[in-house]
């Protein structure tokens, strides 16, 4: 998995902001981490408004403990430690009702669900992700090749803006610049999958 | 949404952009943070997911487009303070922190006592004949201290008494006197002053 250094930079800023009690900040950390959590999440529930509740649940408890975040780890790793916990926690208090799923406490961090379907994984929605990786594939290799490289390097291979102004032997300011055109390219086309749906 | 994009400016996507890569600066954070506020909040909030779902989608990391909760989360936390947590402190490290505070506060105590000596000693003029006039150094403020407590001291007490300046030598010119002239003038107006004294006491007692 690549390290996203520039990830955490961002992350860090937004942090402190959200650490001063600016909850705006805070919204951008949720809307960026909130996919990634609810994947998380739904390994151990499949109920769709169960997810949803446990999502926000994971993030007001973050947010309620952010002072105790000392930043020696990613901020996604220790959101995900909190998922964890509280999915294992929801499946306890679920046990003491009568239970709805087969899914045991001692297996709930080792079982995998990947290969079954949740509530969120209807076919609607799995057909627009597939679509929609489709086509920022075919838009990227549609690129024109300066803007190609850039998304390619910052995206795949993480790197600074620094760093691909001197592969690509030019001011951190075109680099800032074609990212921003590709990106305004890739979000055109995302919007048009989203709206369709 | 993708009438949503007309009201948004430039200047806010290029720096959601930046702020993707790690690469905007606070003033860019603040302008995306006053922007989430403004009319173009909602506008903000769509394209930062947007951005973060194509990225994730590029590097395969997310699969899924799930729902969003950053409504209800930050409806939920609006007046949510964020807890400070404090470890409770045991007493052993209370009695560590008192400790360490006596022993600072005896060091400066012993510390200014020493000082303040130190300038008694240094404030002696150095031109200054110290006299020694016979005082009994075990009555003196070095036998003040506390039992068992001998300061290390070199020098002879002094006293405010023995810091005195010389006294001028006023040596008069006597050579003044042996003029004739200025000899019989001081006689005269000698005499006179007496005269004048003698008149008036007697005039004194005869109005008694």
């Amino acid at each position: 998995m690549i390290d996203r250094t520039t990830s955490n930079v961002t992350d860090c800023k937004l942090l402190s902001r959200a650490k001063r009690g600016d909850k705006r900040a805070f919204e951008l950390l949720v809307i960026k981490y909130q996919q990634k959590v609810q994947n998380s999440l739904a390994r151990f529930v499949k109920d769709r408004d169960e997810l949803n509740d446990l999502t926000q649940e994971v993030f007001i408890k973050a947010y309620k403990a952010l002072s105790a975040f000392r930043g020696d780890s990613q901020f996604y790793t220790w959101v995900h430690r909190i998922a964890l916990n509280t999915a294992k926690n929801h499946l306890v208090a679920r046990s003491r009702r009568p239970p709805t799923s087969d899914i045991q406490v001692s297996d709930a961090e080792s079982y995998n669900s990947y290969y079954q379907l949740h509530d969120i994984d209807t076919p609607d929605n799995i057909l627009l992700c597939e679509q929609m990786e489709q086509i920022l594939k075919e838009t990227i290799s549609q690129l024109p090749e300066d803007l190609r490289s850039v998304i390619s390097l910052r995206e795949n291979q993480d790197l600074s803006y620094e760093e691909i102004a001197k592969i690509m032997g030019c001011p951190t300011g075109t680099v800032r610049s074609r990212l921003f055109r590709a990106r305004e390219i890739l979000d055109e086309k995302i919007t048009a999958v989203l709206d369709g749906r | 949404m993708g009438e949503n994009k007309i009201h948004l400016d430039e200047k806010c996507r290029r720096d959601l952009c930046a702020l993707m890569d790690g690469e905007a600066s606070d003033f860019e954070v603040q302008g995306i943070l006053t922007a989430m506020d403004g009319k173009s909040a909602r506008e903000v909030r769509e394209l930062w997911r947007r951005y973060n779902l194509a990225s994730n989608s590029i590097r395969n990391e997310t699969s899924g487009i799930g729902f969003d909760v950053s409504g209800d989360v930050v409806a939920a936390i609006k007046n949510q303070p964020i807890r400070h947590l404090t470890r409770p402190k045991k007493i052993s490290e209370a009695i560590l922190q008192f400790g360490v505070a006596a022993s600072v506060a005896m060091f400066t105590i012993f510390s200014i006592q020493h000082y303040n000596n130190s300038d008694l000693i240094d404030q002696t003029p150095h031109n200054v004949k110290v006299e020694s006039n016979g005082v009994d150094a075990s009555m003196g403020p070095a036998a003040q201290f506390p039992t068992g407590f001998k300061p290390n001291i070199n020098v002879q007490t002094v006293s405010i008494g023995s810091i005195r300046k010389p006294e001028p030598k006023v040596s008069l010119d006597t050579s003044l006197f042996q003029d004739d002239r200025i000899r019989d003038h001081i006689d005269r107006k000698v005499s006179e002053y007496y005269r004048q004294s003698t008149h008036i006491d007697r005039d004194r007692k005869n109005r008694m």
